[in-house]
Order: structure tokens, then sequence, then C-alpha cells
């Protein structure tokens, strides 16, 4: 189910991303870290339609940081790393405004602010931040399906 | 007639409180040190200095509301420039520029990466600062955060695409043209008038002021770089040919086959040479006066709708940014 979602996901992206950027989404590496965000999703009541949203903006937060952490040394390829990057942190707003998720961008904002900040003072250890924020989000704007009586697990990932 | 007075003095805008607001955005962040890589490096980019044409726009468009120059409207104008900046972060980066206003570009002084990460930061706390304000702001982070920065995306990876093809019909340069300079403006003014609470049909009429004014700027910049000598311009005639950019002038020019075959056999290996004969070629056909008619009816537009507005005494100042536009060889 989480697969599932994560495919539906990508769909939606790829249909609302503009052709003429030639990005393509890819989770790679960031595969594990979006299927528990799935599993959160699916655990909360809530529209499928808005698990896609809210799974695509993390989506595209995580390739965006992505972008501009692996630039590429050359001058002449460099460009289009940092376009890239630019352009999935726009799209992210874009997205996220179309989707009716502007309390998500004000909640998200600073958190989005601090990556940046580490990153440009040289640490890389953010995107759990990230990912905590977005699950306590998602956890005062819906309510859980199920009780659970474990909790989820803590997320802690390198960066790759 | 020339005015020796700078544009934010004949339109009594205070450049002083924009680049205290500036700064500001930077030294009120309670996550960053002073002594923070982006503290240092954002303020000496404010400092500077710059035309600040985006901040005087929205103040000129909060002019036609009902309430002028309110602390939103300062607030957005300041927002507007820092968006400008870290944009011009990433530009830097993307043209490979050594320089920006006399010093060495950011990613000269530190690293590609850095410059990077320093454009970020800037960009997310515009989207902090706006997410902070109650009520229609939000319409304010829509438009500015939403609209005007994926669009200069996508104007730059038109550009990119476009590189050293030169058979681009003209619909794409006009597209190519708004993204990457018109609508910032169009969005200054609109911004503007609306944190000033003017009627919608006037924020409208703004909007296109903006627009209209944007293409000709641009336009003309682009007759501009064939027209000025390589002293002038401090880089050779003709310089977004030879980058593998094709520009109106080049294009009306292609209107002759004989220019056309030419123009359509250089590439990135052509020689210094064949993109001084290709510049020859253009600059002597009539396209740059073609180009520069093309600019003027951009401009006649815009004059007209100050004309539309003439029961707003602001109308004057529209007036004045069109002088200011028409003046400038430069």
């Amino acid at each position: 189910m989480n697969r599932q979602l994560l495919q539906e996901t990508n769909q939606l992206l790829m249909q609302e991303l503009p052709a003429q950027t030639g990005i393509h989404l890819n989770a790679g590496a960031d595969e594990p870290i979006l299927l528990d965000m799935a599993e959160v999703l699916v655990g909360y009541d809530m529209e499928q339609q808005d698990r896609r949203v809210l799974l695509g903006c993390y989506w595209l937060l995580l390739q965006s940081i992505r972008s501009h952490d692996h630039l590429p040394t050359h001058p002449d390829h460099v460009g289009r790393g940092v376009l890239d990057g630019d352009f999935l942190q726009s799209f992210y707003l874009q997205f996220a405004l179309r989707h009716g998720f502007v309390d998500l961008i004000a909640d998200l904002a600073k958190t989005m602010k601090l990556v940046q900040i580490r990153r440009a003072e040289g640490s890389r250890t953010i995107e759990t931040q990230l990912h905590q924020r977005l699950c306590r989000f998602v956890s005062k704007r819906y309510l859980r399906r199920y009780k659970s009586t474990q909790r989820f697990k803590q997320v802690t990932y390198d960066v790759i | 007639m020339l005015s020796s007075l700078s544009l934010a003095d004949q339109l009594h805008v205070s450049l002083k409180r924009i680049n205290r607001d500036l700064e500001r955005i930077v030294t009120y962040d309670e996550d960053l040190t002073s002594r923070s890589v982006i503290t240092r490096n954002v303020i000496e980019l404010v400092r500077a200095g710059g035309k600040r044409l985006r901040p005087i726009m929205v103040i000129v468009g909060s002019r036609f509301g009902s309430d002028p120059e309110n602390n939103n409207v300062y607030r957005l104008a300041s927002v507007c420039e820092f968006i400008h900046a870290a944009s011009l972060i990433h530009d830097d980066i993307l043209d490979q520029a050594d320089t920006r206003r006399g010093q060495p570009a950011l990613h000269k002084k530190t690293d590609p990466k850095t410059a990077v990460f320093i454009g970020n930061y800037m960009m997310c706390r515009v989207v902090e600062l706006l997410t902070e304000q109650k009520g229609n702001l939000e319409d304010y982070v829509k438009d500015l955060t939403a609209v005007t920065t994926t669009q200069l995306c996508l104007g730059e990876y038109q550009q990119m695409d476009q590189r050293y093809k030169f058979d681009v019909p003209l619909e794409q340069y006009w597209e190519k043209t708004r993204n990457k300079t018109a609508l910032l403006m169009a969005t200054a003014l609109q911004l503007g008038a609306q944190a000033g609470l003017a009627d919608d049909a006037v924020i409208e009429l703004l909007h296109e002021f903006g627009d209209q004014l944007g293409m000709a700027f641009q336009v003309r910049d682009d007759v501009l770089d064939y027209m000025q000598s390589a002293d002038t311009l401090g880089k050779p005639a003709g310089a977004d040919l030879r980058n593998g950019q094709v520009t109106l002038p080049a294009m009306l020019a292609m209107e002759d086959p004989y220019i056309r075959k030419k123009l359509l056999q250089l590439g990135a290996d052509s020689t210094v040479e064949q993109f001084d004969e290709a510049v020859g070629l253009i600059r002597d056909s009539g396209a740059l006066g073609l180009a520069l008619d093309q600019s003027q009816h951009f401009m006649n537009r815009a004059w007209s709708i100050t004309e539309q507005l003439a029961s707003y005494p602001a109308h004057r100042d529209l007036q004045t940014l069109w002088r200011y536009f028409e003046e400038r060889t430069y």
C-alpha cells in the first residue's frame, strides 16, 4: 500500500511538472524515507488525494535539497543542478498552494530555512527535522485511523 | 528632459528605509548568528547597492490605493528586492559570471554550493516572513513565491534548452522575456497596489504597465547587446549570440535568407571570426531598428496606461518610471 501511494504520488507530480524542465522524479536513495512517510500518512484518516499531495510536497523538498547537495563540480554542468533545485523548491510552493495546503507551507517554512542555514554552514543532518515537522503537521490536522499501541519509529537517516 | 536626480529621489522614495529593511530581514533572524557566513555575505550584498527598481515599483503601485506606503507596502518592497537579490546569486552561477556590481560574485567569494544555499536561505526567509503574516498576505505569498520564482526558473530552462538553437519561433522569445524580466516588474506594481488597497481594475492596469515596461526594457537590453562597443559593455558586442542565445535582433535579421543560413551554421564550436561576421550581419541588416520599434510599441502601450490612470495623482509617478526606462541607454 505504501509503495502504491508512492507510485500514485509520482504520477501526480509528473502530471503537474512542466515538461520543459525535463525533471524526472526518482525516489532513488530517498525511497526508504518516502516509504516511511507514506506509512505515516496511511495511518491517518484523510482523503487519498491529501496523502498524495503531502507525500508529493515532501518528495519535492527532498529532491530539491538533493539537487543542490550533489552539484556537479564542472562549471559547465553546475547550472543545471542549481536550476533543478531552484525549480523544485518553488514548484513545491506552487503545488502546495494549488492543492490547498498553504498552512503546510507556513508550518514548514522555518524548518526549510534551517535546512539552508545548516547547509550553508557545512552541516547536513537536518532532514530528520523536516520529517518530524511534517509528521507533526499531519497529526495536528488529521485523526489517526486506528489506535496504535506502537509508536512510529523514530527516523534518523544518514545523508547520502 | 533628463533629470540629475536619482529615480528614488524623483519619486520621493526613501532608499535608506528600503536598505535598512533589507538588512533587518537578516539581522532580525534569530536563527542566524552575526558571524554566520549567511549574515556576513547577505549584508555585503545589500550594501553593494543596486537600483532598487522593484521595491520602488511596489511603493509606486501602493500610491494608487486608499492606504499608500503603509508598513505592509514597505515590507513587500524589501521582500521583492530580497527575492531579486537571491535570484541574482543563482543567475551568476548559471552564467558563470565572475563579478557582480564591481565585486567578486558570491560564488567566487565562497564556492558554488555555499552560494546556492545562501540564495536558498534568502528565498526561504521570505517565505517564513510572509507566512507569519495574517489575513490577505496569503495572496501575496501566492503571487510572490509561487508565480515569480517558478516563472523565473522556466525562463532559465527555456534559455538553456534554446542554447545554439537559433531557429526558434518568436512566441518562445516573448514567453522567455516575459518569464525572465517582465513578470517580476508587473508583480511588483501589482503587489504594491494590492497592499495599498487599490481597486481591482487599477491593479490589473498596473500589472499590465509593469509587463509592457519589462518587455520594452528587455528588448532594448537585447538591442544594446549588439549596438554598444566592447568598451562600454565590458564584453564583446553580440555576447548573447556568442553564448548561444538568440534574441529579437537576430530573429528579425534571420528573415533575410542569407543571414538565416549563416546563423544556423553557428554552434558552440564556431570561431570568434564566425561570430564576429554574424554580429556584423545582424548590425547591418536593419534588424536593430526594427527591434527598437517593437520596444517602442511596448513603451507606447505603457504610456497609454498612464493616461488611462490620469485621475490618480500617482499616474505622474508611473510617467517618471516610464521616462527613466525611456532614457536608459545602459
